[in-house]
C-alpha cells in the first residue's frame, strides 16, 4: 500500500454505486492495494482482493446466494468478511482466520468510497446534489497516466483555457487574467469570483464575462462554480490515487438552468475538455508535483496553484509530491 | 539579461559530447514540434525559415511538455498557458499577463544543433567533438541513400560492434554478405589510436558484391569514428560502397540506427535494389542483435570469448575503456 500519512484515512471514490448490480464482482485499485468490490444482496462490499488461503483473487470469484465465493477452492465468505464454508471440509466450522480484509464503505452522489485506514472525517461535501433547484450529472470516471495533484492543479487553474480550451473555455484573443485573491482556510482552498471571458458560457451562442469560484475540499477533491447572473455551474472533481503512477477523476456537473438540454449533451462537451487536458497532465515532468515554490515558475495569476501547493506541504502529502 | 537553466546531469560523460542524429529533415518540414529522446533526456525539435533547433522538452512553468505545442512565426508556443519563447530560448510574451516583461527565468535549455547527411544532429554538451566526416557523401558522381532510423531495444555499443563484425557475414547475411561455408576471414590489420580504430585489409567472399550477377571478393575497410559512430567501404570490381552508422542512445538499451551510404558504379543495381537489400541486412541484424545478453558490451575482455576474426571488435571495447564510456558498457 502506498502508505501516505494524509490520503490513508481519507475516504477515496471507487466505483459508481448504481452500475453495481446484484451478483457484480469487480476489481479495483486503491493506493496501490488491489480491491474487490461486489454486491450480493442490496448492500455493497469493498474488501482487499485477497484470498487467505493461497492468495488468489477474490475478483475472479462470483456470488452465490449472497455471497461472494473465491474462485480457486470455491471458500464462501459472507456479507461480513467471514468465510462460512470450505467446499474440502463441507461439515467443518471454517477457523476463525478464514476472514476477509473489510474495508468500511459510504455511498455519496451515486459514488461508492471506501477507506484503508481509519476514516477521519466524511466524504467531501457537495451540497448541489440534494439541492432541488439542481440537476447533477456524472460525467467520467477518466483515467490519468499522471498523479492526482498534477491533475487537481490543472483542474484549479484558469490560465490555460485561452489555449487548450480554445473555443471551449476560452478564446486566444482574451488571454489577461485580472487579480484575485486565493486562501488557505481551515478545511481548504479558496479562491472566489476569479473573472474570465468565455466564448459561450452558457451556451446560448453569446461570450460573456463570468465569475468563477474555485475551491480545494481533499488533497485530491476540488470544485468550483461558474456564475452568470442567476445561473450557477458547479462542478466537482474527485481524483482516485489508483497508483504511483495512475489516477482516476470522477467528475460531477451541477446546474440551476438549462434543464431541457440532454445530460448525454452536457456529458459530450466535457469529456471533449477532458481529453484536451489528458495530454497536457500527462506530459509534465517532473510528475510529483514540487512543493518547493522555488521549483517551478509562478505568476500573480496561479494564486490557486500556490496556495495548492502550500496547503498540501501544510497537511504533510507525501504522495504525487516532491 | 536572460538565464537560460542550468544543464541537467548527463548520464555518459562522453557521449555527452558527442553529435547524435535524432530527426530527418524531411520529418521536421512539417512545421510542426517534434519530440525526440536522447541520453534519457527528452528533447523538443522545432524550425523556423529554415533555422532548426532543440531544447529539452519542458516549459518552467508547469514542466509542460514544449513539443504539444506550436511554431508561431520566429518562436515555440506552449501548448498549456501559450507562453511564446523565441530562438534564443527566451520566454518574450505570457499571454496571462500580456504588458509585462516575463521574468528572467522563464527560458528554456537550449542544446546544440547540426544538419548533415539529411540528419538533423543534437549535442547536450556546450562544447561538442567533430561533427562526424563523411567525405563520400558530398562527392560528384554517387548515388546517395538514407536509412532508418532502426528503433533496437539494445545498447549502441552492442549495435556498432555488430556493424563492424565480420564472421557472422556469412551467417546472418548468408546469400547477401557472404556465403555460407565460405565464411572464412584472412588475418586483416587493425590500428587503434586516440582518434579511433581502424581496420583495413579484409577480405571477403561475398555472391554479388557489386550487382553484376557474380560472387566475387569484396575488399572492406572499417573506421571507429566515435564512440557510437562507425563507417566501412566495399570495394568490389569498380564500385565503391560507403556506409556511415550512427547509433543514437535514446536509452542505455534503447538506440536509434542511422545509415547513410553511398554508391559509386554498380550501376546494374537500381536505387530501389540497393535500399532493399541494405534495409534487409539490417532487419537480419536486429533479432540477433537484441537477444545479445548480457546487454551491457562487456569491456573486461575476459568476460567473453575472443578469436583472431575479432580484432576490430577488441581494439572498439579497449578503445571505449580508455575513453571512459559508461552508457550501454560494464
Amino acid at each position: 500500500m502506498i502508505d501516505d500519512p494524509v490520503l490513508r484515512n481519507d475516504w477515496h471514490a471507487v466505483a459508481r454505486a448504481s452500475a453495481l448490480e446484484t451478483g457484480t464482482v469487480k476489481p479495483v485499485r486503491l493506493l496501490g492495494v488491489d480491491l474487490v468490490i461486489w454486491k450480493g444482496g442490496d448492500d455493497i462490499q469493498v474488501w482487499d482482493d485477497l484470498c487467505i488461503h493461497r492468495g488468489a483473487k477474490l475478483s475472479g470469484g462470483r456470488v452465490k446466494d449472497g455471497c461472494l465465493m473465491c474462485p480457486y477452492h470455491g471458500w464462501t465468505y459472507d456479507e461480513s468478511g467471514a468465510c462460512v464454508t470450505i467446499p474440502a471440509h463441507p461439515s467443518q466450522k471454517p477457523p476463525g482466520r478464514a476472514h476477509a480484509n473489510v474495508h468500511p464503505v459510504r455511498l455519496a452522489y451515486d459514488l461508492v468510497w471506501t477507506c484503508l485506514g481509519e476514516p477521519a472525517g466524511d466524504v467531501p461535501p457537495f451540497p448541489e446534489w440534494d439541492d432541488p433547484a439542481y440537476r447533477s450529472i456524472h460525467s467520467g470516471p477518466y483515467p490519468f497516466n499522471a498523479l492526482g495533484p498534477r491533475v487537481i492543479e490543472n483542474f484549479l487553474d484558469v490560465g490555460h483555457f485561452p489555449f487548450v480550451h480554445a473555443g471551449y473555455l476560452g478564446d486566444p484573443a482574451h488571454t489577461e487574467i485580472e487579480e484575485y485573491e486565493a486562501r488557505i482556510t481551515p478545511t481548504g482552498v479558496i479562491a472566489r469570483d476569479i473573472p474570465i471571458w468565455q466564448p459561450d458560457p452558457d451556451g446560448t451562442g453569446r461570450a460573456a464575462k463570468v465569475l468563477y469560484t474555485y475551491e480545494a475540499l481533499r488533497p485530491l477533491t476540488a470544485r468550483f462554480t461558474k456564475a452568470q447572473g442567476e445561473q450557477r455551474f458547479s462542478m466537482i472533481d474527485i481524483v482516485t490515487p489508483v497508483d504511483g503512477e495512475h489516477s482516476l477523476a470522477w467528475a460531477i456537473m451541477a446546474m440551476n438552468y438549462s434543464h431541457e438540454v440532454p445530460a448525454a449533451q452536457i456529458v459530450v462537451f466535457q469529456d471533449e475538455v477532458t481529453l484536451q487536458d489528458l495530454p497536457i497532465v500527462e506530459s509534465q515532468r517532473p510528475e510529483l508535483l514540487p512543493l518547493d515554490l522555488q521549483a517551478e515558475l509562478h505568476l500573480r495569476s496561479d494564486r490557486t496553484a500556490i496556495a495548492y501547493r502550500q496547503w498540501l506541504r501544510q497537511l504533510g502529502l507525501k504522495y504525487g509530491t516532491a | 539579461m536572460t538565464e537560460a537553466p542550468p544543464l541537467p546531469r548527463p548520464p555518459d560523460a562522453v557521449l555527452v559530447h558527442d553529435w547524435h542524429p535524432v530527426i530527418t529533415t524531411t520529418e521536421l518540414a512539417t512545421g510542426k514540434p517534434v519530440a525526440r529522446r536522447l541520453l534519457g533526456e527528452d528533447l523538443v525539435i522545432w524550425s523556423t525559415e529554415g533555422r532548426v533547433h532543440a531544447w529539452r522538452d519542458l516549459c518552467i512553468h508547469r514542466g509542460a511538455k514544449l513539443s504539444l505545442g506550436k511554431v508561431q512565426g520566429t518562436c515555440l508556443q506552449c501548448p498549456y498557458h501559450g507562453w511564446i519563447y523565441d530562438e534564443t530560448g527566451a520566454c518574450v510574451k505570457i499571454p496571462a499577463h500580456p504588458d509585462q516583461k516575463p521574468p528572467a527565468r522563464a527560458h528554456t535549455t537550449t542544446y546544440e544543433c547540426r544538419v548533415a547527411y539529411g540528419w538533423v544532429w543534437v549535442c547536450l554538451s556546450p562544447s561538442p567533438t567533430a561533427l562526424p566526416v563523411f567525405a563520400e557523401w558530398e562527392e560528384a558522381g554517387v548515388r546517395r541513400f538514407n536509412l532508418g532510423p532502426y528503433s533496437m531495444e539494445a545498447g549502441g555499443p552492442r549495435i556498432i560492434e555488430n556493424f563492424l563484425d565480420l564472421a557472422h557475414l556469412s551467417v546472418v547475411h548468408d546469400g547477401i554478405l557472404g556465403i555460407e561455408g565460405k565464411g572464412e576471414i584472412n588475418r586483416y590489420n587493425v590500428e587503434k589510436g586516440p582518434e579511433g580504430v581502424t581496420a583495413t585489409d579484409i577480405v571477403v567472399w561475398q555472391p554479388d558484391p557489386d550487382g553484376s550477377g557474380q560472387p566475387a571478393e569484396a575488399h572492406y575497410t572499417y573506421r571507429v569514428i566515435r564512440p557510437l559512430t562507425a563507417y566501412l567501404q566495399k570495394k568490389a570490381g569498380t564500385s565503391v560502397f560507403s556506409m556511415l552508422i550512427v547509433a543514437t542512445p535514446v536509452e542505455e538499451l534503447r538506440t536509434h540506427a542511422w545509415i547513410a551510404f553511398t554508391m559509386r558504379g554498380a550501376d546494374s543495381a537500381t536505387d530501389a535494389q540497393l535500399l532493399e537489400w541494405t534495409d534487409r541486412v539490417f532487419s537480419q541484424d536486429k533479432p540477433v542483435v537484441q537477444s545479445q545478453r548480457p546487454e551491457l558490451l562487456p569491456l573486461d575482455l575476459q568476460a567473453e570469448l575472443h578469436l583472431n576474426c575479432d580484432r576490430t571488435s577488441i581494439a572498439y571495447r579497449q578503445w571505449l575503456n580508455e575513453l571512459g564510456v559508461s552508457f550501454g558498457t560494464s
